[in-house]
């Protein structure tokens, strides 16, 4: 069966579509959801304490290498 | 050419300009004695004995992109983007001068260079929302993803490729991460955290890389081992020493990642909830937790909704597995090129085969820890000009190359290969299978040392 549409248009739909889905993710969902006071309070704690959640190593954390 | 003719001294002594591994060791020390020196001559050879007082010159020139909650240019903002320009520049310049140096195509590189690194802006934007951050979804991940989808939608464009340089971004980046590998830190929890980071995690890893070879069979030894010490050891960082020094291909890291992350967002939540529910003490799950979360910054969140002990005890305790990937991935690199894979006749590799076969870039990372870790112990003022050196400049350097490393990977990775590599599923049971032993196992060693032999021992940790 033939594809709806040619390879290279194919392509940038599927680009297209992946930064539309971030746009939306983080431009509206994301800061929605971080604004509730479910991530906000907690995250606060963990930064007043030291820590960086995202850290990949112990010098990222101030509070272990500081 | 041939074997023989490799080993001539001169050729050999080419290699020295002429090989990645090599120039993986320059560029990292060029990077580490510009910021060593920064800070000494800034403080005129005297750096502040009182604590905090020192700051390096060059840090408002190495930044990259902060933590944001609803703007995403908050994550950038004018301070931060001078900085950010700084490392561009930086890294183009030794970058491009390394490949004109090795393959003259120096301007090649640098004319794909501004999109790899534009990627891993992208990247270090998405890894700086509140929420990303908050389940330790870190830049690895979303530099991985933006590669992977470039290359998979629109395909990487030609242009890119010769700055496409994987292995030299890794290789550079644990160079310099061998600064903050401080061996004089292994012993901050005392005999409790050695028994359960320096005893434990290297068990935990044996048995997995054997459970995988002989009774799973899989495929790819050096996606086994990986996986092994992801799981066992600290996680992504880990993953990246031990898939250097193993020569493990580009996508075998990638599943490897995507386990650990996926596995540490799942135990990040529920570990500390079976704490509470067990009436386990803080100071046991703490242990319990640091030795068995991958990543270490799931590790700090999680015990820091146990309390302020589980917190110290945990961090400390992933610190010290932190530390072990300098044993670890020089352990794998000599294991690889003397054991696991033999001459091609089938007998064990010579001693100046073995020198032609070693990664070099693990003698640099070595290196670079020994030197720092004299520094930090014996030095006067060792504590506050190797934290400033790292804290303001070295780390940034480190995770802008391997974020340059993550978008290389997805920009090189089709999605069937990776699809290749979770055949069968046999790589997720090696992960679940391991993490199993290193659960039993960290308990059943943190309980006895913290509960039974040591009872006291998380106190002087404080």
């Amino acid at each position: 069966m033939q594809p709806l549409l040619p390879g290279n248009v194919r392509r940038l739909v599927m680009l297209a579509g992946v930064i539309a889905i971030v746009t939306v993710a983080w431009g509206f969902a994301l800061p929605r959801l971080s604004s509730t006071p479910a991530f906000q309070r907690p995250m606060q704690d963990l930064e007043d304490r030291g820590i960086a959640p995202e850290a990949l190593f112990y010098t990222e954390h101030p509070r272990t290498f500081r | 050419m041939t074997r023989k003719a490799a080993l001539t001294g001169s050729t050999r002594l080419s290699e020295l300009w002429l090989k990645e591994d090599w120039w993986a060791i320059w560029i990292g020390t060029i990077v580490l004695v510009v910021c060593l020196l920064a800070v000494v001559m800034s403080a005129g050879g005297a750096v502040s004995a009182d604590g905090d007082g020192s700051v390096s010159p060059l840090k408002g020139w190495i930044s990259k992109p902060g933590g944001w909650v609803k703007d995403p240019l908050d994550s950038i903002g004018t301070t931060r983007l001078w900085g950010i320009g700084g490392v561009f520049v930086a890294s183009a310049v030794l970058f491009g001068l390394s490949v004109e140096v090795t393959e003259r195509a120096g301007r090649r590189f640098l004319s794909g260079f501004p999109l790899v690194f534009a990627l891993s802006v992208l990247a270090y934007v998405l890894a700086g929302q509140l929420v990303a951050r908050y389940y330790s979804l870190s830049y690895a991940l979303w530099a991985l993803l933006a590669g992977l989808v470039i290359s998979n939608t629109i395909r990487t464009p030609e242009f890119v490729r010769p700055a496409v340089r994987t292995e030299l971004y890794i290789k550079t980046g644990l160079v310099i991460l061998g600064a903050e590998v401080l061996f004089s830190r292994l012993l901050a929890l005392g005999v409790p955290g050695i028994f359960v980071s320096w005893i434990v995690t290297p068990i935990v890893l044996v048995t997995t890389f054997w459970f995988g070879q002989r009774i799973l069979r899989i495929a790819s030894p050096s996606l086994n081992m990986v996986i092994s010490a992801d799981m066992s050891v600290c996680g992504v960082s880990a993953a990246i020493a031990t898939a250097a020094a193993c020569r493990a291909r580009k996508e075998e890291l990638s599943v490897a990642i995507g386990m650990s992350l996926m596995f540490t967002v799942i135990m990040m939540v529920v570990m500390p909830a079976v704490i509470r529910a067990t009436g386990m003490s803080d100071v046991l799950g703490g242990a319990w937790m640091g030795g068995t979360i991958d990543a270490t910054g799931a590790v700090a969140a999680a015990g820091a909704l146990l309390g302020d002990s589980a917190l110290t005890v945990a961090t400390t305790v992933k610190m010290i597995q932190n530390i072990l990937i300098g044993v670890i991935a020089f352990g794998v690199a000599v294991y690889w090129v003397t054991i696991q894979a033999p001459s091609e006749d089938g007998a064990q590799p010579g001693l100046s085969e073995i020198w032609i076969r070693f990664p070099k870039f693990v003698l640099g990372f070595m290196a670079v820890s020994v030197g720092f870790s004299l520094l930090y112990s014996l030095h006067p003022y060792g504590h506050e000009i190797v934290g400033t050196v790292i804290s303001d400049s070295t780390k940034t350097m480190r995770g802008w190359f391997f974020c340059l490393a993550f978008v290389s990977i997805g920009l090189e990775t089709d999605f069937r290969k990776l699809a290749e590599s979770l055949r069968g599923g046999r790589p997720l049971l090696l992960y679940v299978a391991g993490q199993s032993l290193n659960l039993v196992l960290t308990l059943f060693m943190a309980w006895l040392m913290f509960e039974k032999v040591f009872p006291n021992a998380a106190t002087p940790a404080r």
